[in-house]
């Protein structure tokens, strides 16, 4: 029975700032990226031209909701998006242009270099494989190794991720595992190869609680140890809180915010971002009074609103939020930023009094 | 469950019958699968007060959405007793099953699954009023109408399809839909867990207004401890098809007892970054090989407390009380703090001889608070 | 446990038939095959119209034509013309495929239907029911069966459509069984739906497009099975002729001519084929389309 003792917060100095100035080339650079889909009722793009760095063994998160986009920027990375989606921009891992590399390099890069965990572990492993079978076959395509030194080195991954007695699992079936050791499995698949960049898609969310922590904690002490940087995407907040240096925050195929983990829970700048943060239901919700509501659901791709696309739900919105999109404003010195027009208000701790707008439903 | 305040009593012993509205005896639903028995739910007990909330909680595999549905005999329950404002609902014949359905509904988690894609909105929310043989369609538009208003549809929605609208609207859908009968009690499982952040509060205040205006009793099934928190009264916690954990939400969420119940709520993210680092998780065991069934507490081979005591292998623990109305299923009911220890103390023999820090009967149920990023 | 699907991006999925008719037409291929099944169609109802001739005048001193403008089929060894003795013929057997199809749809669907709402015992006796018959070769059952009654048009259709009816029972009753896992069947039982009511209000309706498509493809086995039967005489008798009977006599007098074989055999490969194609079509436009709309 593998043993997990209780989490131990983490040094504050051993990860990146959220300059990535700070350490050096970035392992991941991404400019102008949008993914668009041709269909019958005209093009919709649910990815609208968005960029940000990842520094090594920076952690950062990338949350939203539906039609947020976050999980069509991931497998934009991964050049996984295939026609009729077509991505523009630039995706630089390492220094090199991904656009520019064939099938053969693009799949050297991608498990080598650069990695995924998915939401559902049973769907990316084989099912008539045996686990010991994926690993060491993920192994022997990035590392040039043996059968019985492959097979060793996936042991000694399986170990590290927790599971017990990884020799004997090993000749085991995807079915006959739980959940969050089929996650474990995928995530020692990935990290197999020691790319510098992990991408793990909601990882956790089709996973119980109690597991959802076991799974973070793994990933989070394996990346540390193996300096990887990470791009977390989920829905949770939470989650993102507990486990990521930056984060940013994606609505309507835009990143509205990018900040400090610390400095966007305690103080969000963008309004989204702030109206998010008051309507999740937590442990200290008030249960006396209505819990705070984003009026609306967000927009579908397809029928984006004119100018910034959160003005129709958003408290603060100005006859400018209804026509112009806002430029990233930025917040501070570290990179940080938000996209809105109230931006230099907000940052200025001015209060502004929310707009009596539509009650949209 | 227990009124806040009463004295304390074994769970499973019901409040003056005016008070209670669903009376839940030793509810079991086995499943056969080839030659194993799936026991889903193993000897389940409760009782729903007029008017308020209880909720279940529990994760995948807890049988809590079986309770639900083996409550509505939606899913036969293979033994036990639900009382529903003092019908048993088991000597119900087909017929009047049907009838007494009217009474007692149900929103799923799932909207857009659990709404007929081919149909248009109204037909959706009219569809118990057809199925109970309400033939004039003058007054079911009528109705329809007015469940459009109670839930904060638009009309101009009636004519639409499910996948036109988004979750949250469809979810809407789903609530008008239980309510078209005018119930007295709905079950509520999971429904707002598909449900995107932002939507969820809409819903959530939807669901307590429509208590409030409608005098409805709730069932709330949930693995959201929080969200249970804000909905609910009195609250159970599950575990492998049994009640570890039961009593009045407060003294739940100050005094918790279970090892489970603990592992619960230290797992649950908060969007805090200082707070969650600061957190002492109470981790639970990862659920290793099958151990053999010795007839036991379920939780012994994940407990950081019983997975090295003879007597949570070998013995199940009974519901007992430990509180104002609060029972546990535990022969070491803890406070934080012990778990924390013997979790830490797990750790440091990592995964060797049994450790010596957990040998003997720990700490049994403290007044302290849990120290868990809890109020 | 489930996390939040992208709940947004819903695609069509709305199935009622005018949008299938939209969505097949837009299909080059598939609007290429309902015209010309509709010229078939078309050709057969309104044979008189197409045709100076009698499809029973005899005229011995023009036997065995070969296509000519005035007999663009040739003729056959009564001096009849050909092409419009096809036309009739395809009367008979577009008739006998239509009528012979819709039995065996309302039998068979509600033979599965049944079978999948009941299970038990139920369901056990009529699938072995469906088994024993399906085992039996199809050529000798239709013999006794029209030894027993007579191979009238009427009794035809009814013997050919309880012949299609076992595997439509099989199929409508694994498509039933789909729908009623469904979580809005469920949702159906707890407002008090009666099992009836749900199969007619709930799983019907989803189970449409499969039964459309099986639809399909069982007229293409009735018109074929019409025409071996035919061809070996167990069909339509003289001076009525299916395209069957055509085909057999085309085959007898194959010294003769070879005209005469040649077009009906053509056009009941033509229906076939273009039935069958049909019924791919419309697959391709109902599953995946909705596979897509509910994962969108």
């Amino acid at each position: 029975m593998t043993v997990q003792g209780p989490r131990v917060a983490r040094p504050p100095d051993v990860r990146a700032a959220a300059s990535p100035a700070a350490s050096g080339a970035p392992v991941l650079d991404v400019r102008n990226l949008s993914v668009s889909f041709a269909t019958p009722a005209g093009p919709v793009t649910p990815v609208r031209d968005i960029s940000f760095t990842v520094a090594p063994g920076q952690r950062v998160g990338l949350v939203g909701e539906s039609g947020s986009g976050k999980s069509l920027t991931a497998l934009a990375l991964m050049r996984l998006i295939h026609p009729p989606g077509r991505v523009t921009g630039q995706v630089f891992l390492g220094g090199t242009d991904l656009a520019r590399l064939d099938g053969r390099e693009l799949a050297k890069v991608r498990g080598g270099q650069v990695a995924m965990v998915y939401q559902d572990p049973m769907s990316a492993l084989n099912p008539v494989q045996t686990i010991g079978h994926q690993i060491v076959e993920a192994i022997q395509i990035h590392a040039d190794l043996g059968a019985r030194d492959a097979r060793d080195r996936a042991a000694s991954l399986l170990a590290d991720v927790g599971l017990q007695d990884p020799l004997r699992r090993m000749r085991s079936y995807p079915h006959e595992f739980s959940g969050g050791m089929r996650q474990r499995v995928m995530i020692a698949m990935a990290m197999s190869a020691n790319p510098a960049l992990l991408i793990a898609d909601e990882p956790t969310t089709a996973l119980d609680v109690t597991t959802q922590a076991l799974v973070l904690d793994t990933l989070s002490r394996l990346v540390a140890e193996r300096g990887t940087a990470v791009i977390l995407i989920t829905h949770d907040l939470g989650v993102a809180a507990g486990f990521c240096d930056d984060i940013q925050v994606m609505y309507a195929g835009r990143i509205v915010e990018r900040a400090p983990a610390s400095r966007l829970f305690r103080a969000p700048v963008h309004p989204y971002a702030e109206a998010l943060l008051q309507s999740i239901c937590d442990l200290d919700a008030d249960i006396t009074t209505e819990l705070p509501v984003i009026p609306g659901q967000p927009p579908l791709p397809s029928a984006l609103p004119s100018g910034c696309a959160f003005h129709p739900r958003c408290l603060y919105a100005l006859d400018v939020c209804r026509t112009t999109e806002p430029a990233p404003f930025a917040v501070g010195t570290g990179g940080a930023m938000a996209e809105c027009h109230r931006t230099d208000e907000r940052i200025a701790g001015v209060v502004i009094a929310p707009v009596v707008g539509p009650g949209v439903r | 469950m227990i009124s806040p305040g009463a004295a304390p009593a074994p769970a499973g012993v019901a409040p003056a019958p005016s008070d209670a509205l669903v009376v839940v005896e030793n509810l079991v639903k086995h499943y056969r699968t080839g030659r194993q028995v799936v026991r889903a739910v193993d000897g389940v007990s409760f009782t729903i007060g007029r008017g308020e909330t209880f909720g279940l909680v529990g994760e995948s595999g807890s049988g809590k959405s079986t309770v639900a549905r083996a409550i509505l005999r939606l899913h036969e329950p293979t033994a036990g007793r639900v009382l529903f404002d003092g019908v048993d609902l088991g000597s119900l014949g087909p017929h009047e099953l049907r009838r007494q359905r009217r009474l007692m509904q149900i929103v799923f988690q799932d909207p857009f699954a659990s709404v007929n894609r081919r149909k248009t909105l109204s037909e959706i929310i009219a569809g118990p009023l057809v199925f109970q043989g309400e033939r004039d369609q003058p007054k079911i538009q009528a109705r329809v109408a007015r469940l459009f208003d109670i839930v904060g549809l638009s009309q101009a929605y009636a004519h639409r399809h499910p996948h036109e609208i988004s979750g949250g609207q469809c979810q809407r859908v789903g609530i008008a839909r239980a309510l078209a009968l005018e119930p007295s009690f709905v079950i509520l499982d999971e429904a707002v867990s598909s449900l995107d952040v932002s939507v969820r509060s809409q819903i959530l205040n939807l669901l307590k207004q429509l208590q409030r205006d409608l005098g409805l009793t709730y069932m709330f099934v949930s693995h959201d401890l929080a969200i249970v928190r804000y909905m609910a009264s009195n609250m159970a916690v599950m575990y492998a098809g049994r009640i570890v954990e039961v009593g009045p939400r407060d003294e739940l969420f100050e005094r918790p007892q279970h090892p489970y119940t603990h592992a619960l709520m230290g797992a649950i993210p908060v969007p805090d970054p200082e707070r969650e680092r600061a957190k002492t998780k109470v981790l639970t065991l990862e659920a290793g090989p099958a151990l053999v069934d010795r007839g036991g507490c379920r939780y012994v081979a994940r407990c950081p407390i019983g997975r090295s005591q003879e007597v949570c292998a070998t013995v199940d623990p009974p519901l007992a009380a430990v509180g104002a109305g609060h029972a546990v299923a535990c022969h070491f009911p803890q406070s934080a703090e012990s778990v924390v220890a013997a979790s830490a103390a797990a750790a440091a023999a990592a995964g060797g001889a049994p450790a010596a820090a957990a040998a003997g009967p720990p700490a049994t149920a403290g007044g302290a608070p849990a120290d868990h990023a809890v109020t | 446990m489930a996390g939040t699907r992208d709940l947004e991006v819903a695609g069509p999925g709305a199935v009622a038939l005018p949008g299938v008719m939209r969505r097949l037409l837009r299909r080059r291929a598939a609007a290429i095959v309902l015209v010309l099944l509709g010229l078939l169609i078309l050709s057969a109802i309104a044979a008189p119209l197409l045709t100076s001739y009698s499809p029973t005048a005899l005229a011995p001193r023009d036997r065995f034509l070969p296509p000519s403008p005035a007999h663009p089929f040739g003729t056959d060894e009564l001096g009849r013309d050909l092409l419009t003795r096809v036309l009739f013929g395809g009367r008979i057997a577009l008739g006998i495929g239509a009528a012979s199809t819709v039995i065996a749809m309302l039998v068979g669907t509600a033979w599965g239907f049944i079978a999948a709402m009941r299970q038990g015992w139920t369901d056990e006796i009529l699938m072995r029911l469906a088994d024993a018959t399906m085992a039996i070769p199809t050529i000798l059952f239709a013999l006794v069966l029209v030894a027993a009654f007579g191979a009238s048009t009427v009794n035809l259709a009814i013997i050919i459509g309880l012949l299609l009816a076992p595997v439509t029972a099989r199929l409508a009753r694994s498509a039933a069984l789909d729908e009623l896992k469904s979580e809005y069947v469920l949702a159906a039982v707890a407002s008090g739906a009666t099992r009836t009511r749900i199969l007619l209000s709930e799983v019907l309706p989803n189970t449409l497009p499969s039964l459309l498509v099986l639809a399909t493809l069982n007229a293409a086995s009735a018109i074929l099975t019409e025409a071996s039967l035919s061809f070996v005489g167990l069909g339509v008798q003289p001076p009525e002729a299916s395209w069957g009977t055509l085909l057999f006599q085309g085959y007898q007098k194959l010294y003769q001519t070879i005209w005469y074989a040649i077009f009906p055999g053509v056009v009941i490969f033509m229906t076939i084929w273009l039935l069958n194609l049909l019924a791919d079509q419309l697959q391709s436009v109902l599953d995946p389309r909705e596979r897509e709309s509910s994962r969108a």
